[in-house]
């Protein structure tokens, strides 16, 4: 069924160069303007003109016709147009930017380097995603104009910060257009001031009387002059308004009729819409029209398994010839969806009439998704539907391919909503991807919780059903977590690969866990073995397990003194990762230990470069990777003689044993670098190499338009917290100004673009 | 650089405390050759900055350096209590906040939560 909607059977791997997950392709199909729209020249000769602004917001209520605007824009430019209509689920930035991506990719290619930090789940969106597809759309060899329609549907602040930043990279005559129902997230005010922004408002974009006969006119309405005017006089010229009147008008219904009196005011419509318009037509018209407001996107089976009739499909068939606020998706006249006003509206009046039959229709839909191999689509109807359970199975299932396509904030989101109604407790899975995404993410006080929620799980519950697959995530989980030190991680780790065997899942990070869990316990040899086990997996590992594996390798052999076995399997780690676009921190330390054996020292501050973006997420939520990490880049910094790096890495160290005291091996070979620390009387200048994790975490955001308070709030971090680091940031990097900052860390590689 | 921005450009300097700026300004050897070793050196210029009340941005620069030197944030912290009976508590204690954002130990919140983090 991977036709439908162009949005296939989500979950394969990323292979680079694209897209790592299914596009709905309609977000990218600009609309076509249908035969009899009004045509808006004098706004279009406006946009179109030679000098152009390099920003164009279009800011309106419903109905105004925005759309439809850029969308004659577009039929008439010569300019290259990349389309985005922006839903709901755009609030996950590397979804957004994915959307973005791929509609300038297929005006000229962006290249594989946007992909890959787009498909990453660990890579930063303003370090990384955003510098390189901001220098791929300011290198576009002829002017784009990139369009984003409803965009005041973005309230994630870290798609808001993107666009911010886009905006800045249109260039050379390519133009950034936005379109919404609210301010664009772009600094208005100051591009205002520097003539860089052209704002389309309501008022440019309400219809005058001329254009109102012609509306009127191709909605087949016959009107004298007068009343043509009056039409206008009472809907100020509001498009949708006029077309609402219009069909009225056709069913039957008078001018004289007070109802018809809006200018955008919505109250109004909607009670037009109840006394008006859907009184007029029939029964069963209504019903569909009510009843199928609750998709997003429909198309004709869908409709009929919601409706649950088989007519279903010819009544959308109808209506997608005869009603203007049906908008069509695709090209072949299966997708359609609503006009956002219109159905909203519809939306109100079906709460009205049926109260509580919303769910039902949705649970329908979810059903008919699952039979037709969406469930993403299905899942996002069992959370409209207020499903919990069917949502939370369905989150267990998809959370790690999700994962693995780098839209980390989708499972987020997914994972806030089930919380939000208590609903991870009772579902295991749910809680695994939870506690697994917050490791992953440096969160380590989010991990701890939702290890708590797996123990009370596994040992609270008596009476819990029986689940082999996620007693076995949930021993992966404590083996990562490590909480109770390194020989109840081996134990954990053992009875996960126990489990995963039973299940017959394949799952070999578990394999990895056991191999560092002997490595912690004083047993190399034992590990190795392990680790080659994973390696055993090839493909069907994950790109990061299986480097990770092979980088545990390759340090094994460098302590044997085996350096010609340790740059092999280094160099085997580089070329998995360098397959799969993500970056590991415990690969950068690998390379740059052999590579300082190499002698070869720009390659030794490059990878120590690397290490350092990726270092701030590396907490006690896996210590012992965020600690072995660590002691292999202080030994790095000890060789360079840089003790200012050394120290704050040891500092690191120090803070994570505190809390996981019981790290076996680690520990020891922690203490023996701290005394060599110790005993060391010279210093060094604290530069870019002392920069700390709180602070490397911070930098980043530095190249943002966000303000100090509001990079504050994205960190959970006070502002007096952030603005006291980001004086030592500069300090550190030997900048006195934001700008000079970065332009200081792109200089060193802490910074991409 | 003109004379218009200059004038900002070195009161950021200042700002920040920017290192090698002060050094060239005051024709001080910051890190230069001293009978005392880095880190005893660094914890006296800290314990000095809080005898005299400097500023927030002296105090992160005093600890970064004495952390880079090798001293741990116990010895700085204790350098507050060593010099409490010449400098007095006032200054000690004024100076604590200030201290504990440079270690990157947000004290208004530690104060404020219910669970110290």
């Amino acid at each position: 069924m991977g036709e439908i909607d162009g949005r296939q059977h989500a979950g394969q791997a990323y292979h680079g160069g694209g897209p790592a997950f299914d596009l709905v392709l309609s977000k990218l199909h600009r609309p076509t303007v249908r035969p009899g729209t009004v045509r808006r020249s004098s706004l279009i000769d406006r946009l179109a003109r030679d000098d152009p602004q390099p920003i164009v917001s279009v800011v309106a209520p419903a109905g105004y016709g925005k759309t439809t605007l850029l969308a004659q824009w577009a039929e008439r430019n010569e300019a290259a147009f990349a389309w985005v209509s922006v839903d709901e689920a755009d609030n996950d930035p590397k979804v957004l930017l994915t959307y973005v991506a791929q509609a300038l990719d297929a005006i000229e290619p962006v290249g594989r380097r946007v992909f890959d930090a787009l498909a990453s789940p660990a890579s930063s969106v303003p370090g990384s995603v955003v510098p390189r597809l901001g220098a791929a759309f300011s290198a576009m060899t002829a002017p784009v104009v990139l369009a984003l329609d409803d965009v005041h549907l973005l309230h994630n602040s870290e798609c808001r910060a993107a666009l911010s930043v886009l905006a800045d990279h249109a260039q050379g005559g390519s133009r950034l257009a936005l379109a919404g129902r609210s301010e664009p997230p772009v600094r208005v005010a100051r591009l205002r001031a520097e003539g860089k922004i052209l704002e389309v408002g309501p008022g440019d974009l309400s219809l005058n009387r001329d254009e109102a006969a012609s509306l009127l006119r191709a909605a087949r309405v016959v009107l004298g002059a007068d009343e043509v005017t009056e039409l206008h006089r009472r809907t100020e010229g509001w498009p949708v308004g006029l077309y609402l009147a219009a069909l009225s008008l056709r069913e039957g219904g008078s001018l004289d009729s007070a109802a018809i009196s809006f200018g955008g005011d919505h109250r109004f419509v909607s009670e037009y819409m109840e006394s008006e318009l859907l009184a007029r037509i029939s029964p069963r018209q209504r019903e569909f029209l009510t009843q199928t407001a609750v998709l997003e996107r429909m198309s004709g089976p869908l409709c009929q398994a919601v409706l649950d009739q088989p007519e279903s499909a010819a009544t959308l068939a109808d209506l997608a010839r005869s009603n203007l606020l049906l908008v069509p998706l695709d090209r072949r006249g299966q997708w359609y969806r609503y006009h956002h006003l219109f159905r909203d509206m519809l939306l109100a009046e079906l709460e009205r009439l049926e109260p509580g039959l919303a769910p039902v229709l949705r649970r329908r839909a979810a059903a008919w998704y699952l039979h037709n191999d969406l469930p993403e689509a299905a899942l996002e109807s069992s959370i409209a539907a207020g499903d919990v359970d069917e949502a939370a199975d369905l989150v267990g299932k998809m959370w790690l391919p999700v994962y693995r396509q780098g839209r980390v904030t989708t499972v987020q989101r997914w994972i806030g909503w089930l919380d939000d109604r208590g609903a991870i407790e009772g579902h295991p899975m749910a809680a695994v991807s939870a506690a697994l995404l917050a490791v992953i993410l440096g969160r380590p006080v989010e991990a701890e919780r939702w290890g708590d929620v797996l123990d009370r799980w596994q040992y609270g519950n008596t009476g819990r059903p029986d689940d082999p697959a996620a007693e076995a995530w949930a021993a992966v989980m404590r083996a990562l977590l490590c909480r109770c030190g390194a020989e109840q991680m081996r134990a954990d780790a053992d009875e996960a690969v126990r489990g995963f065997a039973a299940t017959g899942i394949v799952a070999p990070v578990a394999q990895l866990m056991q191999g560092i869990a002997r490595i912690l316990c004083g047993d190399p040899e034992g590990g190795d073995a392990f680790f080659e086990d994973v390696v055993g997996f090839g493909e069907l590992a994950a790109p990061d397990t299986l480097s990770n594996a092979l980088g545990e390798r390759a340090l094994l052999a460098m302590a044997h003194g085996d350096w010609s076995q340790a740059e092999a399997l280094a160099s085997q780690a580089r070329s998995v990762l360098r397959g799969s676009g993500f970056e590991r921190p415990l690969n950068s330390a690998v390379q740059a230990r052999v590579a300082l054996h190499r002698g070869d020292l720009p390659a030794v501050r490059q990878e120590l470069v690397s290490a350092q973006r990726l270092r701030p997420l590396l907490t006690y939520a896996q210590p012992h990777l965020a600690v072995q990490i660590r002691i292999e880049l202080v030994r790095v910094h000890l060789a360079l003689t840089d003790l200012a790096g050394a120290r704050t890495l040891m500092r690191e160290i120090d803070d994570i044993l505190k809390r996981r005291p019981a790290l076996g091996t680690l520990a020891d070979e922690a203490e023996a670098l701290r005394d060599r620390l110790a005993r060391e009387r010279r210093s060094s200048i604290a530069g870019s190499s002392a920069l700390t994790a709180a602070e490397l975490r911070i930098l980043p955001m530095l190249t943002t338009h966000l303000s100090f308070p509001e990079i504050g709030k994205e960190l959970f971090l006070s502002a007096h917290t952030i603005k006291s680091a980001t004086k030592s940031i500069y300090r550190k990097l030997g900048a006195t100004s934001r700008n000079e900052a970065v332009t200081r860390a792109r200089g060193l590689g802490l910074l991409e673009g | 650089m003109d004379q218009a921005t200059r004038f900002q450009e070195t009161l950021r300097k200042l700002a920040i405390f920017d290192e090698r700026f002060v050094e060239a300004g005051s024709g001080l050897d910051l890190a230069g050759a001293s009978a005392l070793d880095p880190k005893t050196a660094a914890l006296l210029q800290l314990g000095a900055s809080v005898a005299i009340g400097s500023s927030a941005v002296c105090l992160q620069w005093a600890a970064t350096r004495a952390l880079a030197a090798g001293a741990t944030r116990d010895e700085i912290a204790d350098v507050l209590l060593a010099i409490a009976p010449v400098a007095g508590l006032g200054r000690v204690v004024s100076a604590a906040p200030d201290l504990a954002t440079a270690l990157e130990y947000d004290i208004e919140a530690a104060l404020a939560e219910l669970d110290d983090p």
